[in-house]
This record gives C-alpha cells, structure tokens and sequence, in this order.
C-alpha cells in the first residue's frame, strides 16, 4: 500500500510513456520528441523546484513567473544596451534578492497573506517587465548571454543540466538537512517549531528570497534559451510550476513538498500534454490539461491524507 | 422507574479485526447527569459516535430514546433530540451569540427569506434565559468567559432540537478539559440546570472531582465493556480510577523526590510578562514549583516567560547567574531549558509528522543548517526515548497523529526531557489524558526532578499540584498573591487562595 503511494505517480510515468510509444511509434518515442519535452519544461523545473521553498514552509509565491520575467528583462535591456553581461546578472539577482526581501517582509512581519502579498507582486512585476522593455521585444541578446543555457552537453542544454544538478541539490537539503526539516515543520507545525528554537521568522523569510533569487536566476537562463525577450510570457509560466510542484507532493515523500516528486510530475504532465498534442489536439488542450491537473493533483493529495488518517 | 432518554443494549463494534466495544448496555435517565467515564481508548468516543450515528454497531445493537426504538445508525441524532456538544463548541468566535445561535438553527427560514434580527436577539436571550444565563444576544463569542461560551453551545442545541423534539439527551465531550476552576464550576452548574429542565445530560470527563460533586450516576468503560455503573454517592474517585485501570493504584500520584539544600540556579526579578507583573523567584536544582490561579490569571504565563516564548517586558531572569532575561527560546534551550506546552497538538508536536522527526527537530536546532542528518541514528535515537518514556508502541515511523492523546503527551515529554533538561517548564502537563497515562507523565517529571531538574508546572488541577509539587505559588491578576508548602500545601487551601480577593 506505501509502496503504491510513495511510486503511483512513477508507474503513471513510465505506463503513460510506453502507452504513448505504442499509440504514435512514429513520432512520440523518438530521440527528437524526447530532447524537446525536456527542453521544453527546462525553465519551468527551475521555477517549479524554486516555488517549494516557500511552499515547504507553508507559503504561496505567485509571483515567481513575474520574477523570472523582470529579471529577463533587466538582462535583455542592459545587455543589449551595453552594459557588461556580470554586471546586468548582477542586477538581475539584485532584483530578485528585493522581490523576495520585499514578498518576505510583507508575509512575516507585516502579516499578510502570502496568496495576496505574491499574487499583487506578480502582477505589479509584469507591469514593471514592460517598463523595463519599454513596451517591446527586446532582440538579438549577446551570445554570452546565449551561452549560459544553451551550451550543450551530451546532447542537451546546460540549461536542463542545471535545472537537473539542482533538483540533486534541492533533494539533499530537504531530505538530509535540518534546514529541509526546518522548512517542513514551520510550514506544518509553526507553534511547535518555534517552541523548538528554530529562528521560524527567518527562515520563512529566506525561503522568499531563496526562491525570488532562484526565479531570477531562472529568469536570466530563459533571456538565454530564447534568445530575445517578450515582456508579456509571465502568465505563461504561473501555473505549471504550481502543478507540477503540487502532484509532486502526492509522490516519494507522501504529502510533502520534494525535489523528485516535483521533476516526476513535471515529466508525467509534460509527456501527456505532448502526447495529446502529436494526437492533434489543439494548443489550448495544454492550458486545461496542467489547470485541471493542478485540481486533481491537490484533490489526491487530500484523499490520500484522509485515508491515511482513518488507517 | 421511569423511561431512560437514552437506552442501549448489546452495542458492539468491531473496527477490522479489533473490538472497540464489546456488548454495551447503557441507561441515562431525564433528569440526571451521567459521567461516562475510562481510560483512552476504552470505547467511550466510539459509543458517543454509534450514539450520533457517525459509527454503524454491529448487528444485535439495540436503542431507545424515550422508549422510542430507533433504527441504528441514526441519519440525524438531532432529529432525535440527541445533541453531542464537544470541547471546542463549534462556535464562531468573530460572530455575536445571536448570530452564532441563528446559524445553526438556519434562521429556521429559506435561504433568502428575510430574517429579523430584534427576533433573533429576543429569542436568544429568551434560551439563554432558560439555562439561567443572562448573555447580551450583540456580544461577540469571542468575548465570552469559556463558561459563557459553553451556555451558549447548548443553548443553541436546544434551539434545533426544540424544532424536532420535546424532550433532549445532551452529550458533553470532555466540557471542562481546558478550563481553571471557577470556570469548571461554571459549567458543571450548567449541566447540573440543563439535567433539572428535565434533560438527560451525560458527559465525558477525566477530572474525577469535578464527576464526584456533579454525577449522580457513574459508568465506567474499560476496554469496551462496562466494568461499572453505580449511583452518585455509592463510590468514590478510587472506585473509579480501580474500575478504569482494572486494578488498585496504591497511589494516584506519585512521591515526589526530596529535595537537598543548595544554591538557587534560576532567578527571577520582578519579572514581567504579558499578564505576569512583578515575579520573583528562585529554584533549587531537584525543586518541583506549581503555579495556580484562576483562568486569565496569569499562572498560566509563567513557563512560556521563562521558556523566552513570551518576551519578557521587565525585570531579570538569571540561570547559573547569567542574565538570559533577552535571549531567545533557542539560546535557552542550549543552556538546558526545556518548555513542554499545554496545548500538544498545536505546539507540541507535528501531528502528521512521525514521531522520530518530531523528536529529532531538537537535536537538528544544536547543528548547522546544512549539516547532514543521520536517519537511520536519529530513529534509533527516538525508539530509545520512546521505550524510555513509555510511548505504546514505541515505533518511531508512526506519525504522532495516530497515538492515542497519552501517548502523544509522553512523546512530548519524551522530545523535551530526552537530554535531561537542567530547567523544565510544564503547561497543563496532564490536560486530556487518562487517569493512567496521568501517572506516568507525573511519574517522569518527578524523576527529572530527582536528577536535579529545576521545575516548573502551571495547572488548573489543583488536586495535582498538591501531591507533586514542593511548593505552590498562587497567582491574581499576575502576581504572586500565596505561597503554600509542607502541611499548608493542599488541593482545599490553593483553590481557597485562588478565589481570595
């Protein structure tokens, strides 16, 4: 019955995989297909690992898309405008250091709900993206920019290399460190966790700019994968990354928030949608797909919860 | 004899394999109050659920109300005139009383019929009135004295069942658990008014005094049979506790240590809290200190001051002679200060976390935030100290949400006095466990006390404080107004100087 529960969601993968494989033997198991799944979700893992650390201890970040955006978008403006390509990084980060500073501050201190506090962040961010841009397309971004996520190994781009490196990173610290488990009982059990000594308003804090400075980061690799900058992508990248990270926590470590369930997931919704799609389905199936995925995902999670309860 | 409002027989229950009742018969009578008593686990919440309908008895079970049979399981208790009221109410806190009461009842109207609020606040007055309460229908529940708020639960039951019913059987889940005194005096003369209305009233409670004064029927469930019934009067609070255990305790409590002169290690100095004002204090290393009051009074304060989860306002606290009147709870918790908290579940442990985790989650705050972790050292670290503490069973894998509340309490204590605490702070150590988890707990904390632990307990069991501790200070409107030890300290002189103006 555990067994079930902890690797459910691997056997999904792996049967999903195999049923599209026979289904399109022509198009879905091929290297080509494969390559552009992973590619295609590159950003979005980094997104998705980087939204379980304020997820973990207990708070929403909406506005982690908006971050990656903004951050792009002061890499896109100042690179192509002359400055030096550490120095827009650096200001890129900077940017994202504030927004988690900021997001933190308002949540901890001040009080606020998380949902509201983000949810205004990602859309005054967005807003803000344009201001940065000017309103355009930002083209033609310096190939030193370019190379930070497209340099490629064993046929793949550092980009996924490092989103992959990091869910690595992102297992240890929550799986073999007191900081993971700090995380985990301040966003389950905050009273007992600061009854424990644990610096609860801190911690809360630094998980807002960890994943503010993440999504930053992850803003500077999109700049590179794309090789241009539309200010107006963010709403594209605000939901997977919950989806993802909520039907991980139905996976591994049950009921959780992880870094392997969250990259299964992702994969699990990726294939499906791309399945979906060599059948011929229509973009939009893409949107509804991940959105009724997100309910589903928090509706087993519950379910499983509740069963697990009366055992 | 007249009908029972509530008549069972034969009740028996089987979740999978394991019995939770075993053949129950079970009588409350209009007018009485009856105590259903037993340890955890004994089958008392199973019965009020097979009662209400949420469990199905196995076949043969029988129920009357009135005399009226009734199919079981029921799809309504309230239809039936059967109310169960449990420790936290189900009031809104943020509503007023009229507005608490209205909800419930669905304003006895459609979704949009208009409803009139001078009607509502007439006819809550009016069912306040009847239980002999005399509440404001515009106050917020929030504001209400525990006692008040429990009028005002039943109150509300009544309006429903009123709707359904004549007569009513109401169930009371553990109604004084998380009330001092005069609070629990309260409640028991509401129970006592709502039984004399003609009502049958049971309840479920683990202080036995409070059952002595109010029951005038006792039953005892142990391990889902009845093990005795008898009439107020009959017996005592030993019987009782001898048919909950299954066997004489010599003593409900145990000795507590003697204590060798010494230097004090932990001072106060007109210390100041939230509510506490002014505390001065010094323990000796072995030394047990109670702290008593009326609820809001500010004993209660008292560990969470010293633990540092309450700031301190003023004055000095020193431990070994150095000032920690500023530091955190995780700087006082390197220094051996160990709060055990009232309230378990919120601040005590994770209850859907395991239990080894839980217990880890201190040995974590003494390394570094990146630090590897050693699982398979840190479950055998918390099966140790389980099998020390006495957790049945003492698998550190189980999620602490599914021990029994015992249990949960002894992984508390298992968590916070594993490494031999030097300063132990304990909040209602006791609240909401049975009568043998109870000794246990007391047991533990007496012998960290032998072992040289300074501590500190804040409770409303008054009986308690006087068998375990060495001294009581007694507390109004935060300070220190007694000081009771040797052949002073009884449960009689420190409910006395709790009330005394």
């Amino acid at each position: 019955m555990q067994l079930v529960e902890r690797y459910g969601l691997v056997a999904v993968l792996v049967v999903s995989f195999l049923a599209f494989s026979l289904l399109l033997p022509q198009t879905f198991p091929t290297l080509g297909n494969v390559r552009a799944m992973i590619n295609s979700q590159a950003i979005i893992l980094l997104l998705a690992l980087a939204l379980t650390l304020p997820l973990r201890s207990g708070d929403f970040d909406l506005s982690i898309a908006g971050t990656m955006t903004a951050a792009a978008a002061v890499v896109a403006q100042l690179t192509t405008t002359g400055t030096s390509i550490p120095l827009a990084i650096a200001a890129a980060l900077l940017l994202g250091a504030a927004v988690g500073l900021l997001n933190g501050f308002l949540v901890v201190k001040v009080g606020i709900d998380s949902f509201i506090v983000t949810l205004g962040m990602m859309t005054a961010l967005g807003g803000l993206s344009y201001a940065i841009t000017s309103s355009s397309i930002v083209p033609n971004l310096p190939n030193g920019v370019l190379r930070l996520a497209r340099t490629p190994l064993l046929g793949l781009p550092s980009v996924v290399w490092l989103g992959w490196l990091l869910v690595l990173v992102f297992w240890y610290v929550y799986e073999r460190t007191p900081l993971g488990r700090y995380l985990l009982f301040i966003g389950g059990s905050p009273g007992s966790a600061r009854l424990a000594g644990l610096r609860v308003d801190r911690l809360k804090i630094g998980a807002f700019v960890a994943c503010s400075v993440l999504a930053a980061v992850t803003g500077v690799l999109f700049a590179g994968q794309v090789g241009q900058l539309d200010p107006s992508v963010a709403g594209q990248f605000l939901l997977q990354p919950f989806a993802a990270a909520f039907l991980g926590a139905t996976v591994i470590t049950v009921g959780r928030f992880n870094a392997i369930g969250t990259v299964i997931a992702l994969y699990l919704l990726t294939i499906f949608v791309t399945g979906l799609q060599l059948f011929g389905a229509q973009p939009w199936v893409s949107d509804v797909f991940n959105g009724v995925a997100l309910i589903l995902a928090v509706t087993f999670a519950r379910v499983a919860a509740r069963l697990s309860g009366r055992s | 004899m007249p009908v029972p409002g509530l008549s069972l027989r034969g009740v028996r229950k089987h979740f999978g394999g394991v019995a939770a009742l075993r053949g129950v018969d079970f009588d409350a009578q209009g007018g009485e109050v009856h105590a259903l008593l037993g340890q955890n686990g004994s089958g008392k919440s199973t019965l009020v659920k097979v009662v209400t309908g949420i469990h199905a008895p196995d076949d043969g079970a029988t129920m009357h109300v009135w005399g009226t049979p009734v199919s079981m399981p029921l799809t309504a208790a309230h239809q039936h005139g059967i109310a169960v009221i449990h420790q936290d109410l189900g009031l809104v806190d943020g509503l007023t009383v009229a507005e608490n009461m209205g909800v419930a009842s669905g304003y006895a109207a459609r979704l949009l019929a208009p409803f009139s609020l001078a009607t509502e606040r007439r006819r809550s007055r009016a069912l306040l009135a009847d239980l002999g309460a005399d509440i404001d229908p515009d106050t917020l529940v929030g504001a209400l004295s525990p006692a008040a708020r429990a009028t005002v639960a039943i109150a509300r039951a009544t309006r429903v069942l009123r709707e359904h019913a004549e007569r009513f059987v109401f169930i009371l889940d553990e109604p004084t658990a998380y009330l001092g005194a005069d609070e629990s005096a309260q409640v028991i003369r509401l129970m006592r008014a709502v039984a004399d209305r003609g009502s049958a009233v049971v309840f479920i409670s683990h202080r036995l005094q409070e059952v002595e004064a109010v029951a005038d029927r006792v039953t005892v469930l142990r391990d889902g049979l009845v093990v005795d019934s008898f009439g107020g009067g009959e017996g005592d609070q030993h019987r009782i506790i001898e048919a909950m255990l299954g066997q004489r305790l010599a003593h409900a409590y145990p000795d507590r240590p003697a204590v060798a002169p010494a230097a004090p290690m932990l001072r106060a100095e007109r210390l100041d809290g939230e509510r506490v004002t002014g505390l001065d204090l010094a323990l000796v290393p072995g030394e047990i200190v109670g702290f008593a009051g009326l609820v809001g009074m500010g004993h209660e304060e008292v560990p969470g001051l010293l633990s540092g989860a309450v700031p301190a306002r003023g004055g000095r606290l020193l431990l070994d002679g150095e000032d920690i009147t500023t530091a955190g709870i995780g700087a006082r918790i390197r220094r051996g200060v160990s709060l055990v908290p009232g309230n378990r579940q919120r601040d005590g442990v994770w209850l859907e976390a395991r239990a080894s985790e839980n217990l880890a989650l201190l040995g974590d705050a003494r390394s570094t935030l990146l630090a590897p972790r050693r699982t398979r050292a840190e479950v055998a670290d918390a099966r140790t100290a389980m099998t020390r503490f006495g957790v049945r069973p003492p698998d550190p894998l189980a999620r602490v949400g599914q021990f029994s509340g015992g249990n949960q309490q002894k992984v508390v204590l298992a968590k916070w006095m594993h490494e031999d605490p030097r300063l132990l702070l304990l909040d209602e150590p006791t609240q909401g466990i049975d009568a043998g988890a109870k000794f246990d707990v007391l047991q533990t904390i007496c012998d960290a006390a032998a072992r040289g632990a300074m501590v500190v307990v804040a409770s409303g069991d008054y009986e308690q404080l006087a068998h375990v501790c060495h001294r009581v200070l007694v507390m109004r409107f935060g300070r220190v107004t007694a000081q009771l030890s040797g052949g002073e300290l009884t449960e009689a002189a420190i409910a006395e100087r709790a009330q005394a103006d």
